[in-house]
């Protein structure tokens, strides 16, 4: 995709949201409307702006293709990963979750090689990371964490 | 193709573990509903504070803290919960299970006005009260160096000007914004309310000059008597943390209204459990060490007992609400 | 007040308050560098355990924490692109450019000597000139707040590298996306489109983490290299950063410091607006603005002595006014009360040895924190030898629990990783994090400074004498003014000169 196109999609899905905020924002009471109206309508003019910049002079942007070389493998099981941790850390717990999350996360992140001594590295990498933050966070600072029914 | 198939069975057994978990949680709840346990309480109580570490309520639960330890012999843990106003810690307390193991400080008239304003997941009933435990009265003060020395010189002043005098408030639908109302619907006045974010903000533009008088809390003018006058006082009688201050009533004003704070539980708290609550409670408010305490960080204590909480909650629900339909501030839904 | 001053001097060199100070130094270097765990959190934990201390002591070990904390968010900044608190988000620009060029260690060093000159520098503000510091603070109303805002906004246009559209649309939306949740003048909820979570707002630290941490947790990913950036650790670079800000920094250093200092005082403003104030001055009177954002060691400098500047000038309308003025003075405001200490004119008269004994000691934690800093930065410095999927999988363990722990609510994690997603497709192609987060962190400003004013002008019946006629406000929109014509004017001039060399 090029820059061009990109800019396209961006200004559309940016003026979407100004007309959502500002449908919202036609039931809030005077005079408080003032400030966020005028807020919306700036956005939405600059998207407008970047509509116009990039149609008629495509000359201003910057030349390329952004997502070509993006490794979506990586990207994607990282950000699939964040989000089953975040509901299995509300159910289970966050200690125990992370536990897991670190060594699943690091092992797919990394060369994916399989053998005992590769997990029992995760495992270490696991036991000692936890064990700062518990250390950390529950010991020293006494931060609660998301609790959950094992810990 | 056998990494992948590795892969795969990680994640099966992680969310094997989920499930097991789901169960266990399950049956946990069960259990829980079951009986009642034998001595109450047998673990640490959490209490939801729904403001941040650091502010007047954070203050007096941290007093409370220290004297909850002797009188139930478990600790207190302060759990903030901050967020619209104190409305997210309220609603997490009216969802939070009814064990008796968490409570929560709640303020008034937030509890009453926030229901009022906007659809929230909770109300006056959602909860079962211990009691309060501070009432922390509002006044109006203006500058030392104001023109006007009494209130009723305000009065005529706001009379002759309608909506050019500034009275300071902090939010809306806040304790300060019902008695600005209520004060402006009993004297006839109108004032233009600026509703600030916070005591300090408030405190800042009344010491900077650019509020004419605030409608305020006496906690926070305490701190610096000597730096303003106090107008009038909105308590039934003259207020032992400042015996010079002539109330409201004497100056022919029917209003007293304060901030007060308060503990509850969720509402469907176990009978036995809440009696026990509400003892120990008692007796920490009745601490003469305690109260000692509450004087040093200027917090004007009473104690009212849950009950009796809950009855003039109910009747404050009913004046606040015909006093904001007066001023059109209800969204028609 | 010269004997209270001596008195203090001697309890702030008190072998066990030096001890105290340093434990909570090193805990508050740790909480800031931390993304997620805040300087007000920081403090807040220590409050219970002052009480069976000694005031001063006690006092003391808060403001330890609190100059840690601040001076900390500098170390994860610069290391791997994430600030451990808000106050260092403009320490990222040039920080982790500098790293990526294997000069860390330059970097972490300038931020440990800018912090604690910053330090030292506001205390003595603190120490001389309390009362008429307070006294300006309380000049400034809605109107001057909401001038403010325009004037922190107008730093936007500095800060965008390429697309000035681009960067000044993330700032509007950073605004955006600070008036979701009530309305802070009717009370009513707003743009949350019935979605109930949303009601709390999005606040900023969540909202920081994921724009910063998460996405910068994804482009390491993305790159896949093995390591964040090559680091040796290089023997003379204390000599090499002293003798270059001895040579070059004094200016930036005392301006920084100086603009620290004053909105430090400001309720409502803080470390954050402070060194995006002081970044963006320090590139306009820079001799090679364009050196800025690439690895510039000023915008370090910068950056870092301004926010810790700001440590002992928020304390100001506290200790003289009673007035706290930040989130971290009100939970001081709470451990003075509970000693029983009247904060306010009085505590300088009625208690005044533990008053300077709390100032001198300021002083002290600075210049200890050179010492505990040194040692924290090459032990952090180590990252930089650890394997870099490691360090993205660790980094969303610490951006989710930073996260939750801010208001303990499960929502600020959703928060930070739907920022984190949006932050890096974003950051491919264009916008950078900095001008939306700076939207975010003034948005509330501007919105309250403006609604507040027009009640006011409500009220006055002229809205002319409410926004502008006024003596801080005329002065601040000058400064507008100024920020958005001197880049046009420079810029013209160069291509003018240019045009003559060519020639």
């Amino acid at each position: 995709m090029s820059m061009r196109k990109i800019n396209y999609i961006i200004s559309t899905l940016i003026l979407a949201l100004c007309y959502f905020f500002w449908t919202d924002a036609a039931g809030i009471r005077p005079p408080a409307h003032i400030y966020p109206q005028t807020v919306i309508a700036i956005t939405a003019f600059l998207a407008f702006a970047l509509l116009i910049q990039s149609i008629f002079f495509p000359k201003a942007l910057i030349q390329g293709k952004p997502f070509e070389g993006t490794k979506y493998n990586r990207v994607l099981t990282s950000i699939i990963a964040t989000i089953i941790y975040y509901f299995a850390l509300k159910t289970i717990g966050f200690y125990v979750t992370s536990f897991f999350f670190i060594i699943i996360l690091t092992w797919l992140l990394g060369d994916r090689s399989i053998g005992l001594k590769v997990f029992a590295k995760l495992g270490v990498l696991g036991i000692v990371v936890m064990g700062l933050v518990y250390a950390a966070f529950k010991v020293f600072l006494k931060v609660p964490t998301p609790p959950g029914i094992l810990f | 193709m056998n990494k992948k198939l590795i892969a795969v069975l990680l994640i099966i057994g992680f969310l094997l573990t989920l499930g097991l978990a789901g169960c266990q949680k399950a049956e946990e709840k069960q259990q829980d509903g079951g009986k009642a346990e034998e001595t109450y309480p047998s673990k640490d109580i959490t209490v939801i504070i729904p403001f941040t570490a650091g502010g007047s309520s954070d203050v007096q639960a941290r007093i409370v803290e220290k004297y909850f330890k002797e009188e139930f012999g478990v600790n207190m843990i302060i759990t903030y919960k901050e967020g619209a106003g104190g409305e997210v810690g309220f609603t997490e307390l009216a969802k939070s299970k009814a064990d008796g193991y968490v409570i929560g400080g709640l303020n008034v008239p937030h509890i009453i006005l926030q229901p009022l304003a906007r659809e929230t997941e909770f109300n006056i009933d959602s909860f079962a009260y211990i009691g309060q435990m501070v009432n922390d009265p509002q006044l109006i003060a203006v500058l030392k160096d104001s023109k006007y020395n009494t209130l009723q010189e305000l009065i005529d002043d706001a009379k002759a000007k309608p909506g050019q005098i500034t009275l300071g408030n902090v939010g809306t639908f806040s304790g300060h914004h019902i008695a600005s109302l209520n004060f402006m619907n009993l004297t006839g006045t109108e004032f233009t309310l600026i509703p600030y974010k916070g005591a300090a903000d408030q405190i800042v533009a009344l010491q900077g000059g650019h509020v004419n008088a605030i409608m305020g809390n006496l906690n926070d003018v305490m701190r610096d008597l000597d730096k303003y006058k106090i107008l009038g006082i909105t308590t039934e009688e003259r207020h032992y943390l400042a015996p010079e201050v002539p109330t409201f009533k004497e100056l022919g004003l029917d209003m007293t209204q304060g901030i007060t704070r308060l503990f509850a539980a969720p509402k469907d708290i176990a009978p036995e459990k809440l009696a026990r609550l509400k003892e120990g409670f008692e007796n920490i408010a009745k601490n003469p060490e305690y109260l000692k305490d509450m004087e040093k960080i200027g917090q004007p204590e009473e104690w009212k007992d849950g009950e009796k909480v809950y009855d003039d909650l109910k009747k404050e629900v009913e004046t606040a609400t015909k006093l904001l339909e007066e001023y059109d501030l209800l969204d028609k839904k | 007040m010269l004997a209270d001053f001596l008195i203090g001097f001697q309890n702030a060199l008190h072998p066990m308050n030096i001890l105290i100070m340093s434990l909570a130094l090193a805990g508050g270097i740790a909480i800031g560098t931390l993304p997620g765990l805040s300087a007000t959190m920081g403090v807040a934990l220590l409050v219970p355990l002052t009480f069976g201390m000694d005031p001063a002591t006690g006092l003391l070990m808060l403001g330890a924490m609190y100059t840690g904390a601040i001076y900390g968010g500098a170390n994860s900044a610069i290391l791997i692109n994430t600030p451990g608190t808000p106050s260092a988000v403009c320490t990222t620009f040039d920080g982790y450019p500098l790293t990526k060029q294997g000069r860390a260690d330059e970097a972490l060093f300038t931020a440990l000597v800018s912090s604690v000159i910053g330090g030292v520098i506001g205390t003595i503000f603190l120490l001389v000139a309390t009362q008429p510091l307070a006294l300006v603070s309380l000049k400034f109303g809605s109107p001057e707040y909401f001038w403010m805002a325009i004037f922190g906004l107008t730093i936007i246009s500095s800060l965008s590298e390429g697309n000035m559209i681009k960067g000044l649309l993330g700032g509007v939306l950073g605004l955006l996306l600070a008036t979701i949740g009530i309305d802070p003048v009717t009370g009513h909820s707003r743009f949350i489109f019935d979605y109930r979570p949303l009601i709390g707002g999005i606040t900023l630290i969540p909202a920081m983490i994921g724009f910063f941490s998460f996405a910068q947790v994804l482009t390491l990913v993305d790159e896949n290299q093995k390591y964040l950036a090559e680091y040796s650790p290089n023997k003379g670079v204390i000599g090499k950063v002293f003798g270059h800000m001895l040579k070059f920094s004094k200016k930036n250093l005392l301006r920084s410091s100086l603009i620290g200092t004053f909105v430090g005082i400001l309720p409502g403003a803080g470390g954050n607006v402070a060194s995006f104030v002081a970044y963006n001055e320090a590139k306009r009177w820079s001799k090679n603005p364009e050196t800025f954002g690439k690895g510039e060691i000023e915008g370090v400098v910068a950056s870092e002595s301004s926010n810790n500047a700001t440590v002992s000038s928020s304390l100001i309308p506290l200790l003289s006014l009673g007035i706290p003025g930040s989130p971290v003075a009100a939970v001081l405001l709470g451990g003075l009360l509970i000693h029983g200490l009247q904060p306010g004119a009085k505590l300088f008269i009625q208690t005044g040895d533990i008053a300077y004994t709390f100032i001198i000691g300021l002083i002290v934690v600075n210049l200890l924190m050179l010492f505990v800093g040194f040692l924290g930065m090459r032990l952090f410095a180590q990252v930089l030898n650890v394997p870099s999927h490691y360090i993205a999988t660790i980094v969303i363990v610490l951006s989710v629990i930073g996260s939750y722990a801010i208001r303990n609510n499960l929502f600020d994690i959703v928060i930070m990783i739907v920022c984190g997603i949006i932050g890096f497709i974003t950051l491919k192609v264009g916008f950078e994090p900095g001008p939306i987060v700076l939207g975010l962190i003034l948005g509330t400003l501007a919105e309250e400074g403006f609604s507040l004013s027009l009640l006011m002008a409500k009220a006055s019946g002229s809205m002319f004498d409410t926004f502008v006629a006024r003596p801080i406000s005329a002065f601040l929109i000058f400064m507008c003014i100024m920020a958005i014509v001197s880049p046009i004017y420079v810029r013209v001039k160069k291509s003018r000169k240019n045009k003559l060399e060519n020639a």
